[in-house]
């Protein structure tokens, strides 16, 4: 079978050597290879920057198990002399299993039912494959167009960024492939007046190629206005209100909740209140959340993990109560329950975690217009800034740059920025009275396992009333 | 493919006018334990090749430079080095800016370094040992550590351009997370540390000892006050008037936004509107002297190194003097845009202290904000806020420990009476004050 990778191509044969070779001497043996490629372009005023994308990477990660405990060394070159090399990858494992354990070590059973699969996501028009002067006459369009919007905007930049991910897993037992990318872009806008400026953005992203510029442009306008609404934002009035979350708001909610919060991983280690929470109410009746590779569409999208397990469509919470976590292998293995496919690594070079994929709110029966007119008084907040999980104590922080005041069930026109909202999860939750009926996803974030291990994921869900402490 | 390959190939290319070739030859151990069970042990042997090409052409406009990066791996084959090299031309050449030239200082001083011969697992062992000898893991409620990760990187790096300059150094990056909780059943509670320090000789394994020792110690007696916090609750009228002592990782955020507006790039983006010789805030600026910059030979920070990526030598520059913006940080391509004084791109950043003696706070009534669940500034409009972890209510010499509830407040109110602590810390790739008073803060309580 011929993959759509040169690198994974002549890479596949030996790599099935070295896991033929390790076979005799490690109970399991696995390995990734990855070959992932992407270019990052901004058009600004004054000159046109290209870089390659940081998710670009290309190597190889050995898992190998031997009496239950597991090591992995990463590479990224495969010498001629196969067999000297798979004698140093011995040792090197050796070595590893040899360092001092005071306290015990992890003991799990790795073994895996036979897998052979290939997939190959389509996409449209590739940005990486056409000339950087069409996707630049593009994105320089765009900026011009917010640029010259109004008077006060001092600075408008634009950003379009894809990669193409090709992944190979090889074990005893499995030979996976797959290839898929994935773009997102932005708007950025900053607004000045006497000396006081205020920047927003706005941004598409997907299983994309140049489509995602048609979205793009029409969001131009728009960010321009917004940037100059910022300027005459006030401070949010410390206190808590009911407030009304747009769908980016409500994924970031979702992530940072019951996302996080249900990592298997962090059960393993004593470190999720979810542990105690099984099979108990969380949430009101009126939420429902999901994760999984398979779940959407989107940035978070994949065939299999990082682990050779399939991606899968995970219910979190079904009608406000808790019913599942999202794993990786390892913990899922330690817990005796079955793996979700979420076990996710930054690169080839780091360990795999279980991570969030596409992870949002299930529709409700409501209208946005319906949610605002509910309100006596309140906010509607927008435009996620970033978000912290706390899943031993399910304390939240989720930053809002755009809140409009609600009076009456109607928007005011006053703003607030930015929003600092926090709570106690399970009265966010439970606070919950309203949910419209269309989910929208974003892939534009990533999400950090506390400030590190970054992995691209989405988030979304419809738009969402509930109650929250703003400052 | 190695690196002598590489430049020989780029050395026989006419349509390339300068380049640089960066390259990172990186050796890792890193270590994952639950309490102290160990669930994971890795090795890394990995090499990064970033390329940077410059490529000249005259248009009406005149004479222009144009520029892009790409990454050269080391399975690369010969073909697809000329694919990727290719590609990188046909990007900088539609992305044209002013002419300006590659540094060619051939006399920059390799650093020598006794760090090839020290085994990683001695490191990671000596941090391992630092960590565990704090009080472990186990039923009872006192603070103890519940998670730990150490990564231990051998980072040989080298960095060579057309024009002749060339440089090499050697670190030992190390870096830890550290997961703390105490307490019992549903009150239990945790806090959480991300530590890092770059070794630059055997020598810094002390540093190491003394500085991952006390972060860790800190750790444990902080996440032992957040089990005994109740909610941040205050008197209404308080709130108003309470100032917050910011401290921790929280203070190197507080001084992004002028380490933004002292950056060549946002300043030729349009993004911030500071200049030279003029006040790097709009307003008034008042309280302790505001003096920052940067230091490429700072100890302990990862960031330091002896050149930047476009070959230019660094050396300790004042950003912003007494609040004067002085000179701009960043690519020498933007300085040469801007037609101001190169002075290169780091991030290995410096602040000077401020008056504030600590030991004189304890009589006044303040917050002190210890650990954040993630602070938030906004560098360009200076708007800061986050919600508490652990913070501690100081009343008339008593302190009150509190958990919950969120500040939030701006830098063009605090600009006018900014106070640092006269003691400093070092926070990464940051060396500053170790707190800032907060006088003008919006305090949102816990219930």
């Amino acid at each position: 079978m011929a993959y759509p990778s040169a690198f994974l191509n002549r890479s596949v044969n030996p790599l099935k050597s070295i896991v033929r070779g390790l076979a005799g001497t490690y109970d399991f043996v696995s390995i990734l290879a990855t070959d992932c490629s992407g270019v990052n372009f901004e058009s600004f005023s004054t000159e046109r920057r290209v870089a390659e994308s940081s998710w670009s990477e290309r190597g190889f990660v050995l898992r190998g198990a031997k009496n239950g405990r597991v090591v992995e060394h990463s590479f990224d070159t495969i010498p001629p002399d196969l067999n000297a090399f798979i004698t140093q990858l011995d040792h090197g494992l050796a070595r590893l299993l040899s360092l001092p354990a005071d306290a015990g070590t992890l003991s799990v059973d790795l073994g895996e039912t036979a897998w052979k699969d290939s997939f190959v996501a389509e996409t449209d028009q590739d940005p990486l494959a056409l000339g950087p002067e069409e996707v630049f006459d593009r994105l320089d369009a765009i900026r011009e167009r917010t640029a010259t919007a109004h008077p006060l905007i001092a600075m408008a930049r634009t950003r379009g960024e894809w990669a193409r991910f090709s992944k190979l897993y090889v074990s005893q037992e499995r030979e996976l492939f797959q290839s898929y990318l994935w773009g997102q872009a932005y708007i950025f806008a900053a607004a000045r007046r006497e000396g006081k400026t205020r920047q927003t953005f706005s941004a598409v992203s997907g299983r994309k190629g140049m489509a995602l510029l048609e979205e793009l442009e029409g969001l131009a306008g728009a960010t321009a206005d917004q940037a100059l609404e910022l300027l005459d934002a006030i401070p949010m009035p410390a206190g808590e209100y009911t407030v009304v979350l747009s769908p980016d708001m409500a994924g970031l909610l979702a992530h940072e909740a019951f996302g996080h919060g249900v990592e298997t991983d962090m059960i393993v280690r004593g470190r999720a209140k979810a542990r105690d929470y099984m099979g108990k109410r969380v949430a009101s009746d009126r939420v429902s959340l999901y994760d999984g590779a398979r779940s959407a569409e989107q940035t978070g999208s994949y065939h299999f993990d990082d682990e050779g397990t399939p991606g899968s469509s995970t219910l979190i919470l079904d009608r406000g109560i808790l019913v599942s976590g999202i794993s990786d292998l390892l913990s899922a293995r330690e817990l005796g329950i079955p793996a979700t496919g979420n076990g996710r690594r930054w690169s080839f070079e780091r360990k795999a975690y279980a991570r969030m994929t596409n992870t949002f709110f299930a529709p409700g029966a409501s209208t946005r217009e319906e949610l605002i007119q509910g309100v006596a008084y309140g906010w509607l907040l927008d435009r996620p800034n970033s978000g912290m999980e706390d899943p031993k104590n399910w304390g939240i922080q989720l930053v809002a740059l755009v809140g409009r005041e609600i009076k009456d069930g109607k928007l005011t026109g006053r703003i607030a920025s930015p929003v600092v909202c926090t709570g106690y999860v399970p009265e966010v939750l439970n606070a919950v009275d309203g949910v419209s009926e269309t989910v929208e996803l974003k892939g534009n974030g990533y999400c950090g396992k506390g400030h590190k291990e970054f992995v691209k994921v989405s988030s979304g869900g419809p738009w969402v009333r509930t109650k929250m402490r703003l400052g | 493919m190695n690196v002598e390959t590489i430049i020989e190939y780029l050395k026989g290319l006419r349509n390339i006018s300068e380049w640089t070739l960066e390259t990172s030859h990186e050796e890792a151990l890193e270590t994952f334990f639950s309490g102290r069970r160990l669930d994971m042990a890795r090795s890394k042997a990995i090499t990064r090749n970033s390329l940077t090409v410059h490529v000249d052409s005259r248009s009406k406009e005149g004479a222009q430079r144009g520029s892009a990066i790409v990454s050269l791996p080391p399975n690369v084959e010969l073909d697809e080095l000329a694919d990727r090299v290719n590609a990188a031309i046909r990007r900088a050449q539609v992305s044209p800016g002013p002419v300006w030239g590659l540094a060619s200082e051939r006399g920059i001083p390799q650093q020598k370094s006794n760090l090839q011969s020290i085994d990683l697992a001695v490191v990671a062992r000596t941090a391992e040992g630092v960590v565990f000898s704090n009080p472990s893991p186990g039923p009872s409620e006192g603070p103890h550590f519940q998670a730990v990760e150490l990564f231990v990187t051998r980072r040989n790096q080298h960095l060579v351009a057309s024009t002749g300059s060339e440089t090499s150094w050697t670190d030992i990056l190390v870096e830890t997370e550290l997961v703390a909780s105490a307490g019992r059943g549903a009150s239990e509670v945790e806090l959480t540390d991300f530590w890092s320090i770059a070794l630059s000789s055997q020598e810094d394994l002390e540093t190491l000892s003394l500085e991952l020792g006390e972060r860790a110690r800190r750790l444990l007696h902080h996440v032992d006050l957040r089990s005994a916090a109740g909610p941040l609750v205050l008197n209404r009228t308080a709130a108003a008037e309470i100032p917050v002592l910011l401290s921790g990782e929280a203070v190197p955020e507080f001084f992004n936004p002028l380490f933004f507006r002292s950056q060549a790039a946002q300043i030729r983006s349009g993004a911030c509107d500071s200049e030279i010789g003029k006040p790097i805030l709009h307003g008034n600026l008042g309280g302790d002297p505001l003096t920052l910059g940067f230091d490429p030979f700072q100890k302990g920070c990862p960031a330091s190194r002896p050149v930047d990526p476009d070959a230019f030598p660094l050396r300790r520059t004042v950003l912003v003097e007494k609040g004067t913006l002085r000179a701009l940080e960043g690519p020498v391509r933007h300085a040469a845009a801007l037609s101001v004084p190169k002075q290169g791109t780091c991030s290995s950043r410096w602040v000077l202290p401020g008056s504030m003696d600590l030991s004189n706070l304890s009589t006044q009534t303040y917050l002190e904000a210890l650990t954040f669940s993630d602070f938030y500034m906004d560098v360009v409009s200076g708007e800061f806020g986050g919600e508490l972890r652990l913070a501690i209510l100081h009343q008339k010499g008593k302190q009150t420990p509190m958990t919950g509830g969120s500040i939030s407040g701006s830098l063009s109110i605090e600009q006018e009476d900014l106070r640092f602590s006269s003691t400093l810390s070092r926070r990464g790739n940051f060396v500053g004050p170790s707190a800032v008073l907060i006088r003008k803060p919006r305090i949102t309580e816990a219930r």
